[in-house]
């Protein structure tokens, strides 16, 4: 912990040495946050390096009371910027739906421990969301896997509640289907 | 269905903190040259603020227009009046016409010259507001006569009472060293609303009637306020906006800032900005595609728009010729800059028959300069001396299209709103 305070404390510095450990560090958390927003993987990266720019520009803001908890504060801090900047992103693109497979490379290579097959099912069911319309995913992600309310979607989106509320219902119902379709090939695969 | 909800959420969940994505490291160098870069452009932007401070400049400008136009012709000319030069002028600079008496050639109908002396005409006692007369200036000797009281326009009225008070029988060019206030605004004729004529006027002389002829060697304009060119005003209105003349379901409103320049009392110049909310109604077919995600198995078969947009006009405002009404008709273009298009699009689809309407947004879409050209016909109404009331219907006719769909946007409505002129 007193590690993290004086990387962040030289962070606020412009210290570039722990600006880069912050970076390498915390890189594939951001990129995983972001990746469920932006559909390409390369958009993602480009969209997580303009995130880092936020973040160390903007470090003199973070604040922090609870020492014990610095990290999950820094972590939730930082995802926030992530998910700014991806609506961001998206929002210059007018929430057009892209088009184009994702690439089996971007996943890392399946192993033969138990968690495998967990980890199979969820990156089937994070591909899923990303073929959901991007109104409808973003609005997926923000409400039920980072904790919007639906006024604060309405407010960053800039839509009205009802629509927000909508897109959600639309994404449940579509990701239901392939959830009830997934347990039924689990069930006749046993 | 709450706990299905809860359940495949929470699903979700895990799956986004443990899906297997291949992260690498990284790209630290794009991030440290973009921080780099960042450094660079924030201290350029500091020094752009630098020259903020030139806008202080601003106001002098406002300053040096409200004095610079002291005693040209860009204050009203009240009145306008051609004195007989001569050497008798007092320490105020006023002249002082001569004693001596002199036909007053241009007189009212009402009067008639006997013996040397005017008179008036009694059967004839309609005041002919042709006659010339000065008006003082109203911080120098406002008043010549007790009586006198100031008009509208600033100008000098004296009532007949004055006159009575001169007309006695001691002689005028007495009467005229005891007031000192009426030797130093010798120059003052009063004529509007007198009644009874210049009856005081002896034998003697004549001075305040007849000492004033047409001399062409000088000339004396006296100004009394300065003409304010620049008004402003607030507007609000309805509009009913149409798509190739289709059907209008409702009607939109609009509310904004006028700001306009008086080039002389017929043409002024307006601008202004506007906050316009449209309502509009078009067939798919009309609507352009190249923004949309449109199925190969589907088509738009309608469009329900409702834009907000700030609109920018520039138009030219004539004032209708007429001694009492303020009729105006204005011409000029707009632009739009759309800050926010709401549609909602009937989608039909042919494997199943159905029609779905799906709802997309736009925020600051799309800007379309001079995109209209707009015609207002209205009415403008002191409301006192403070503003001016003012209705005005328009009609807005598109030249260009705008907004996500490139639509050609006509439209009519009816604006009400207030002015002040400032200076």
């Amino acid at each position: 912990m007193e590690l993290l305070q004086n990387i962040i404390a030289g962070c606020i510095q412009n210290n570039q040495r722990d600006q880069k450990f912050l970076y390498e560090k915390y890189y594939g958390y951001c990129l995983k946050t972001v990746f469920r927003y932006i559909y390409r993987y390369d958009k993602a990266v480009d969209v997580v390096n303009d995130g880092f720019v936020k973040v160390f520009r903007n470090f003199s803001k973070f604040q922090y009371k609870d020492i014990q908890n610095l990290e999950m504060i820094l972590m939730g801090w930082m995802r926030m910027i992530m998910i700014n900047t991806a609506i961001d992103q998206l929002r210059k693109n007018n929430f057009l739906p892209e088009i184009g497979d994702i690439s089996e490379t971007i996943w890392m290579h399946e192993d033969k421990s138990q968690g495998s097959d967990h980890a199979l099912l969820y990156k089937e069911l994070i591909k899923e969301i990303k073929k959901l319309p991007p109104s409808y995913r973003t609005v997926f992600n923000m409400y039920v896997i980072d904790g919007f309310t639906h006024q604060e979607i309405a407010n960053r989106l800039g839509i009205s509640v009802g629509t927000s509320k909508s897109n959600l219902s639309k994404a449940r119902v579509l990701l239901q289907k392939i959830v009830k379709n997934n347990d039924e090939e689990a069930v006749c695969n046993m | 269905m709450q706990y299905v909800n809860d359940d495949m959420d929470e699903f979700f969940r895990k799956a986004a903190e443990d899906y297997p994505l291949d992260t690498g490291t990284g790209d630290w160098t794009k991030v440290l040259n973009a921080l780099q870069n960042n450094e660079d452009t924030q201290d350029s932007k500091e020094h752009r603020g630098k020259y903020l401070w030139l806008l202080l400049l601003l106001p002098l400008g406002w300053i040096c227009n409200q004095y610079g136009w002291q005693g040209n012709s860009g204050k009203e000319k009240v009145a306008e009046q051609k004195i007989t030069a001569n050497k008798n002028q007092n320490r105020n600079g006023f002249t002082k016409p001569s004693l001596e008496t002199t036909q007053y050639d241009e007189v009212s109908p009402q009067f008639k010259i006997q013996n040397g002396s005017v008179t008036a005409d009694k059967s004839n006692s309609s005041v002919k507001k042709s006659n010339p007369f000065l008006t003082a200036s109203k911080t120098n000797n406002a008043s010549l006569f007790e009586n006198d009281k100031l008009n509208e326009s600033n100008s000098i009225v004296t009532d007949a009472s004055s006159f009575n008070e001169i007309a006695s029988s001691e002689p005028i060019e007495n009467k005229i060293q005891n007031n000192s206030r009426a030797v130093e605004s010798i120059d003052l004729l009063p004529v509007e609303n007198y009644q009874h004529g210049f009856g005081f006027l002896n034998s003697k002389s004549s001075v305040l009637s007849n000492e004033i002829k047409e001399d062409n060697s000088s000339k004396t304009v006296v100004s009394l306020k300065p003409h304010k060119r620049f008004y402003i005003g607030i507007e609000t209105g309805i509009d009913a906006t149409t798509v190739k003349f289709q059907k209008v379901k409702n009607a939109g409103s609009g509310y904004g800032l006028l700001l306009g320049y008086e080039l002389n009392k017929k043409w002024s110049i307006e601008t202004g900005i506007f906050r316009d909310k449209k309502l509009y109604y078009t067939e798919g077919q009309y609507f352009s595609k190249e923004k949309l995600y449109v199925p190969v198995n589907s088509d738009i078969t309608d469009v329900n728009g409702d834009c907000n947009m700030y609109e920018i006009p520039i138009a030219l405002k004539y004032n209708l010729p007429s001694k009492k009404s303020q009729w105006f008709v204005t011409a000029g273009v707009s632009s739009y800059f759309m800050k926010k298009e709401d549609y909602n699009y009937d989608y039909y689809y042919y494997n199943t028959g159905n029609t779905v309407t799906h709802y997309k947004s736009y925020t600051g879409s799309t800007s379309s300069f001079f995109s209209v050209a707009q015609f207002t016909g209205g009415y403008s109404h002191h409301i006192g001396k403070i503003a001016d009331l003012r209705i005005e219907p328009y009609v807005k006719i598109p030249v260009k299209q705008v907004g996500v769909g490139k639509l050609p946007l006509l439209s009519a409505g009816l604006n009400i709103g207030i002015t002040k002129k400032l200076f």
